[in-house]
């Protein structure tokens, strides 16, 4: 488990792990905090945020120096193997010990344990991508799994545990500005045609922008204009002030949601009152690329819609020639249609429970393992990517001398516009805190439950101090859920150069005793 | 403040959870009664869940108060002798039998034993017995081995040759469920080395107190007897289980075992004392085991068997004090030798504790199918009272009749009484003692004994309690067939001997006194 | 595959499957109560004894695996036991039905016409209040099957609840009887979906008076992280409004275990915050409620309006992982079809 703090992010989950390891297997968990796991681990390799690379390039290195890799599978299955033997054999585990603070013999026993059992699995979440090198990291990763031909079979592989219920979906439905449903290339002729011709209209080849592309066009004037649906980037983003400065700018903006939020309340023009979970049906799907069905509960509350009524209404009054599609089975069947991957899904199939895609016709039974019984590329090898440490955009200083990571609790979610509505769920968690080691929090002359201010560069926020031994001394940690404190005033919002994906992992602050 | 005084000793001890009740029993005499905060520190010292030692510290009767609290035995012997009256000192704590019968009615404070509830010393009242010597305590090992002893451990014979000396001596396990000895070492030698040996040390059966005598008067020949146990059956490991009530024998066996370790007679093999805290039912094989491995000491459910699956789930052979204790003379003399001691197609002689209304209650090596009149008179000096009613072999035995004073103690003869030998504890009670007081005083034991799992012995064990408390006042709760019909649920569907055991007084006593059960007859059937 | 004979008839089970498995697929039921799917076999409660031959007493079918040749029987004495066992637990079943959960033992005990004949005196446990809001627990309804606590430690592995004592005092307690809110309990109600009489149950909001039975179940995905738990909202017909959740041990991906938030934080779906009409920003500069019409103009003109003035590049949509793949499908569609742009994404395409 590397970067996933499982027992809050994915609960459920998690008690697979748990049953796991209860059944005997081997848990390694490779995280900057003491998370609940770690309980259950045979090692926890407690590196320093934004050393992933360091500490996977070591491991490679035991891995090769001892001769411990699948050759069989480099040689089969894989291509440009050699490129990272040239890289990792500069990373030694003695070396990745002085800049990721992890035993240089532990990384050593977790490489052999890892390449020596056949059915070893990694399993990542945030931890791993929200950096400035996050694709360094899962291309890091990804050579780690190749190296040792852990994947397409059970209880292998490279898994990222998607953080929110649809985020797979999301993507696989083309919310994106470089694809098309099923990840088919917008740039792509034959694929705009083929949509064209279904659509009846035309598929702009212009390149869209992506999310930090957008935020950053509010500020130079590219972006005039925001739709958002069930989206509140005026908590969720790095840097706030920035972006709600930005979204100042904008001439018009439309905010479609369950209820008021940080940004719509101040800048929205128009308010479109949308449905939750219970109120509609369609689909999401999961984590491990399971279509699940969503089903109508309960009516919409007053005169609140269903979400696919409102675009396609949106549509009718922007001019657009649609169907009619009485319901949301009707989408999924255009959905489908186009996307090879999920053509054989109907909503039929998916009555007694949810199927994996890739799934192309109605005999597929779907696909529990993506990479079997070769690495799904065209050419079904598996790349590697040599991957040099870039050392995270933000480093602490005199003036700013402690590391703040973030991330989520177990009993929010997001922005908790849905979990801060829950009475039972405030007895647990409700005022904003962050976490401090025992160290850090004397020097502060801090006692545990105190209020405390939290200063980056960006902005502050004052929040309780909740002293333990989760954090290590150097490292402050904090939840975004909290719309009085929110811990995106203090990130900065340089991303992943190639994806955008922004560095919520690492930021530098100093923490103030507030006066009592 | 106690989470502070933890603190320094926290660091010494240990973190495998097998020595949780260990470490608990350190903590509550070197800081306190086991607190939420002390078990919560604990608990994370030893990366547990605070549930586990949680649910721990509260299966024990012991854990929770302090080690100097006032303990009085209200067992049946003790209650016949009046102990309830010792209730009334302020802050005693009701415990069940204290293993001190022959000096009813007992308490104890602490360590020390308080007979009569008075600070007076220890007797001991024993016979001369040919295989097991009581008559005479061992002072040291020197003593011990002037007598013979280590003689057999010093020339081993082959497992092999032991086992066949075990079967012909015709030993069966002392205590009380009676299974053969050479059967069970034979089938324990079936399974893989290394395997690990536990002696049975939790005498709590009311009205035993025949262990302890071994082990106070000859603690050298219990760990002889576990010493050719280790070596023969390749138990590099041994655990001696022992209640936490017998603080006398703890001192003799620990400083005996310091003896031996001085003398290399343990070199190789690691034998340590758990020492337990208040729980008949951790006296249950399988429940000891659980108690061992840092659980509340709930029996397992059978099959495997320890033999098989035991400790850790290694193989392990479970004896009891005294059937170990005879092993050196067996071996020495020969397993015929050792048969012919015995009477009535018996074999063997075995202690026998004899308590209640008799003038010299103490614990006699006798043969086995000797009869009760012969231990009463011959050993005990005779009965003090009009005999009312007697228990031959813990309270899970049949309660037998004064009319049953000539027959021989046997498997086979006792059978007709709905009764058995047990663990040999002979209680006498008085004509003045009634049998519904002992019948429910009796179940009162086992209810609040009972681990819990099982239906059948948490509430079956209660529901006779209060069927007996109601007969006493000439009242029924339940018809006759309806009483019928729990008692065979009991016997057949409770997981271990206590639930399946505890119906048999209860018959016997129904068979034997019908008129004190009329008024079950006089209940509609619901 | 193993052979074995079932009440008289040639049977088979699989490789080390439990006797009530087994015996289930055969088509004979036998009634259990401590036993549960999601744990190990336990074999307390004694209700699923059946005869085995050779075996000295009857074996509890939820801890015993078949063994080749096995001859069992299910119909013979110890359907006796059944009532019997039933009868003890009746005797210290003081509350049979707290808070609307379906309760098995009453039902077992409807079934083979059991009834206590009496109360044990000391069956009356102590009363358990929690401050927390979300899980209730009645002692006198507890039967002491210890599938709550053992779901704590299998499953969950965390510090909830804990058997205390034993004998007649045992109990089950949230550890050390702390609040559930003050020990490591995660609030995910685990333990009240594997109580067999409703013991532990849910703190309704609204709704407590209604028996689950008469709760209508719409099974559907949860809408919180993406391991996509399978879940049925119960849903007050009267009301319309969700008053709990549930699973089923058969759902696909998370095998009827919820966490917090899916069980019981499902109440922003009926909160009073809620939007209910469309706000449209007025000259004054605040939110207005306005008809669905005039806010769909709205938004049309001004979008529209920025086309015109910037082109349609100018024009961002946010997707969102909250909303279904057909929401997200037609909102690229709208993007790229509707406007002309590629400028669709969401912060949680990471």
């Amino acid at each position: 488990m590397i970067g996933s703090n499982t027992t809050e992010a994915h609960p459920v989950l998690a008690l697979r792990i748990k049953k796991a390891v209860r059944n005997g297997a081997t848990l390694v968990v490779a995280d900057p905090r003491k998370i609940w796991l770690t309980k259950l681990a045979k090692r926890h390799l407690q590196l320093r945020p934004g050393t992933d690379v360091w500490l996977l390039n070591a491991m490679m290195h035991t891995i090769l120096t001892e001769g411990l890799q699948d050759e069989d599978f480099i040689r089969d299955h894989t291509e440009d193997f050699d490129a990272v033997r040239e890289v990792v054999m500069r990373y030694t585990p003695e070396e990745a010990e002085k800049v990721t603070g992890v035993p240089a013999e532990a990384i050593r026993a977790t490489a052999r344990e890892y390449a020596s059992e056949r059915h070893a699995g990694i399993f990542y979440t945030l931890g791993i991508t929200e950096h400035a090198c996050g694709v360094d990291n899962i291309w890091s990763l990804a050579n780690l799994v190749l190296m040792t031909g852990h994947l397409g079979y059970e209880s292998t592989g490279l898994n990222a545990l998607r953080g929110q219920n649809n985020v797979q979906g999301l993507n696989d439905s083309g919310a994106n500005p470089t694809y098309l449903p099923g990840y088919q290339s917008v740039d792509d002729p034959e694929i705009r045609a083929k949509f064209a011709s279904v659509w009846g209209g035309e598929v702009p080849a212009t390149p869209g922008y992506r999310l930090d592309q957008m935020i950053s066009g509010l500020h130079d004037g590219r972006i005039k204009a925001l739709y958002l649906i069930g989206e509140n980037p005026a908590q969720t983003e790095p840097n706030v002030h920035h972006v709600e400065e930005g979204l100042g700018n904008l001439e018009f903006l439309i905010s479609q949601d369950l209820f008021l939020n940080e940004t719509s309340r101040d800048h929205a023009n128009v308010v479109f009152p949308a449905s939750s979970f219970a109120e509609k049906d369609g689909t999401f799907t999961n984590t491990e690329r399971r279509v699940n069905l969503v089903r109508t509960a309960v009516p919409p509350p007053g005169n609140a819609r269903v979400d696919r009524e409102i675009v396609i209404a949106m549509a009718k009054a922007l001019g657009a020639d649609w169907p009619e599609y009485p319901d949301a089975e009707s989408v999924w069947n255009e959905l489908a249609g186009l996307a090879p991957n999920w053509a054989g899904i109907t909503y039929a199939r998916l009555e007694q429970e949810g199927i994996q895609w890739p799934c192309v016709d109605s005999d597929d039974p779907g696909t529990p393992f993506l990479h079997a019984p070769r690495p799904a590329r065209p050419n079904g090898r598996g790349k590697f990517f040599p991957v040099e440490w870039q050392p995270p955009i933000e480093q602490p200083d005199s003036e700013y001398p402690l590391v703040l990571s973030t991330g989520r609790t177990l009993y929010h979610y997001n922005s908790a516009t849905m979990t801060m509505r829950e009475a039972g769920i405030l007895d647990k968690q409700e005022d904003p805190f962050f976490e401090i080691s025992p160290e850090d929090a004397s020097n502060l002359g801090l006692a545990d439950g105190d209020w405390a201010r939290l200063v980056s560069r960006r902005g502050e926020l004052e929040a309780r101090a909740q002293i333990g031994d989760r954090v290590y001394p150097g490292l402050v940690w904090m939840a975004l859920h909290f719309a009085q404190a929110r811990v995106n005033w203090l990130t900065h919002d340089v991303g992943d150069p190639l994806i955008g994906t922004p560095e919520y992992k690492v930021s530098a602050v100093r923490v103030e005793r507030v006066p009592a | 403040m106690d989470v502070l005084a933890l603190t320094p000793l926290l660091a010494e001890l240990p973190t495998e959870r097998t020595h949780l009740l260990d470490n608990l029993g350190r903590i509550r005499r070197e800081v306190g009664p086991i607190t939420p905060e002390l078990s919560d520190a604990l608990a994370n010292h030893m990366n547990l869940r605070l549930g586990d030692v949680h649910e721990v510290v509260s299966f024990y009767s012991f854990l929770q108060v302090p080690v100097t609290t006032y303990r009085v035995c209200t067992g049946p012997i003790c209650d016949c002798a009046g102990s309830r009256k010792l209730l009334e000192q302020d802050g005693a704590m009701e415990v069940p039998c204290l293993g001190h019968c022959d000096l009813a009615p007992v308490a104890t404070r602490g360590d020390t034993i308080l007979p009569g509830g008075e600070d007076r010393p220890v007797t001991y009242a024993t016979s001369v017995g040919p295989a097991l010597g009581l008559e005479q305590a061992d002072e040291s090992l020197t003593d011990y081995e002037r007598r013979g002893g280590l003689a057999v451990l010093r020339a081993l014979p082959t497992a092999q040759r032991i086992v066949e000396e075990l079967k012909a001596a015709g030993l069966a396990g002392y205590g009380g469920a009676g299974f053969p000895t050479g059967l069970k070492w034979e089938s324990l030698l079936r399974e893989p080395a290394p395997r690990v040996l536990v002696v049975n040390a939790d005498e709590g059966e009311p009205g035993t107190i025949k262990d302890r005598y071994v082990m106070e008067l000859r603690p050298h020949l219990l760990l002889e007897g576990t010493l050719i146990a280790m070596r023969a059956l390749d138990c590099p490991e041994g655990y001696i289980y022992l209640r936490e009530e017998y603080a006398t024998a703890r001192a003799r066996l620990l400083a005996a075992i310091e003896e031996l370790r001085a003398a290399g007679l343990l070199d190789g093999l690691t034998l340590d004392l758990v020492v337990g805290a208040g729980a008949y039912i951790a006296g249950e094989e399988t429940g000891m085991l659980e108690s061992m491995e840092g659980r509340r000491a709930m029996p397992r459910l059978k099959p495997p068997f320890p033999t098989q699956f035991g400790h850790l789930g290694r193989p392990t052979l479970i004896n009891n004090v005294e059937t170990l204790a005879h092993i050196p003379a067996i071996l020495q003399n020969g397993g015929a030798w050792w048969a012919a001691l015995g009477r009535d197609g018996s074999s063997g002689t075995r202690l026998w504790s004899i308590s209640g209304a008799v003038a010299r209650p103490g614990c006699y090596e006798a043969p086995n199918g000797i009869t009760l009149r012969e231990l009463i008179d011959d050993h005990a000096g005779g009965a003090t009272e009009e005999i009312g009613a007697i228990v031959p072999g813990g309270a899970a035995s049949g309660i037998l009749p004064p009319d049953a004073l000539d027959v021989p103690l046997t498997r086979d003869a006792l059978r007709e009484y709905g009764s058995g030998v047990g663990s040999a504890a002979v209680q006498v009670f008085p004509r003045s003692y009634p049998v519904l007081r002992l019948l429910s005083e009796t179940m009162r034991f086992f209810a609040e004994e009972s681990c819990q799992k099982c239906t059948p012995c948490r509430i079956g064990n209660r529901a006779l309690h209060h069927l007996f408390e109601q007969l006493e006042h000439g009242e029924a709760v339940m018809p006759r067939w309806q009483v019928d019909e729990w008692l065979l649920a009991m016997e057949k569907t409770s997981i271990c001997g206590l639930g399946q055991a505890s119906p048999i007084p209860v018959r016997n006593a129904m068979r034997i006194w019908p008129e004190l059960f009329a008024p079950l007859d006089g209940v509609v059937s619901t | 595959m193993v052979e074995f004979t079932l009440d008289g008839r040639p049977a088979t089970a699989s490789e080390g499957e439990l006797l009530v498995h087994a015996a289930a697929r055969q088509g004979v039921f036998i009634p259990t109560l401590c036993h549960d799917d999601k744990l190990e076999p336990y074999g307390g409660c004694r209700m699923c004894v059946v005869d085995v031959e050779g075996a000295p007493r009857p074996m509890p079918a939820c801890a015993t695996r078949v063994a080749p040749g096995m001859v069992v029987s299910t119909n013979g004495s110890t359907t006796d036991f059944r009532r019997t066992l039933t009868e003890m637990l009746l005797t210290e079943h003081l509350d049979p039905n707290p808070g609307g959960r379906p309760n098995e033992l009453t039902d077992l005990a409807q079934e083979l016409g059991a009834e206590a004949p009496f109360i044990l005196p000391d069956a009356k446990r102590e009363p358990y209040e929690d401050r927390n809001k979300l899980m209730g627990y009645e002692p006198d309804s507890c039967i002491l099957c210890n599938r709550c606590v053992r779901y704590t430690q299998e499953v969950m592995q965390c510090s909830a609840l804990s058997l205390e004592g034993r004998g007649g005092e045992a109990r089950i307690v949230p550890t050390w009887g702390k609040s559930w809110l003050d020990t490591e309990c995660e609030l995910c109600g685990g333990c009240l979906s594997v109580c067999p009489t409703g013991a532990l149950h849910e703190k309704f909001l609204t709704g407590a008076d209604v028996e689950e039975s008469a709760l209508t179940k719409v099974k559907t995905t949860c809408t919180f992280c993406g391991v996509g738990c399978q879940l049925d909202l119960n849903v007050d017909p009267a009301t319309d409004r969700i008053v709990k959740v549930t699973s089923e041990p058969h759902y696909v991906s998370n095998e009827g275990n919820l966490c917090v938030k899916g069980r019981f934080s499902f109440n922003f779906v009926h909160h009073p915050d809620r939007l209910t009409e469309p706000l449209v920003r007025g000259e004054d500069g605040e939110l207005h409620p306005a008809t669905w019409e005039q806010a769909l103009q709205v938004a049309a003109d001004g979008i529209k309006g920025v086309i015109a003035r910037h082109g349609t590049q100018a024009v961002g949509f946010l997707a969102s992982a909250r909303l279904t793949n057909e929401e997200n499908y037609l909102i690229q569609k709208l993007a790229r079809n509707g406007v002309g742009t590629n400028s669709v994404h969401s912060c949680e395409a990471t």
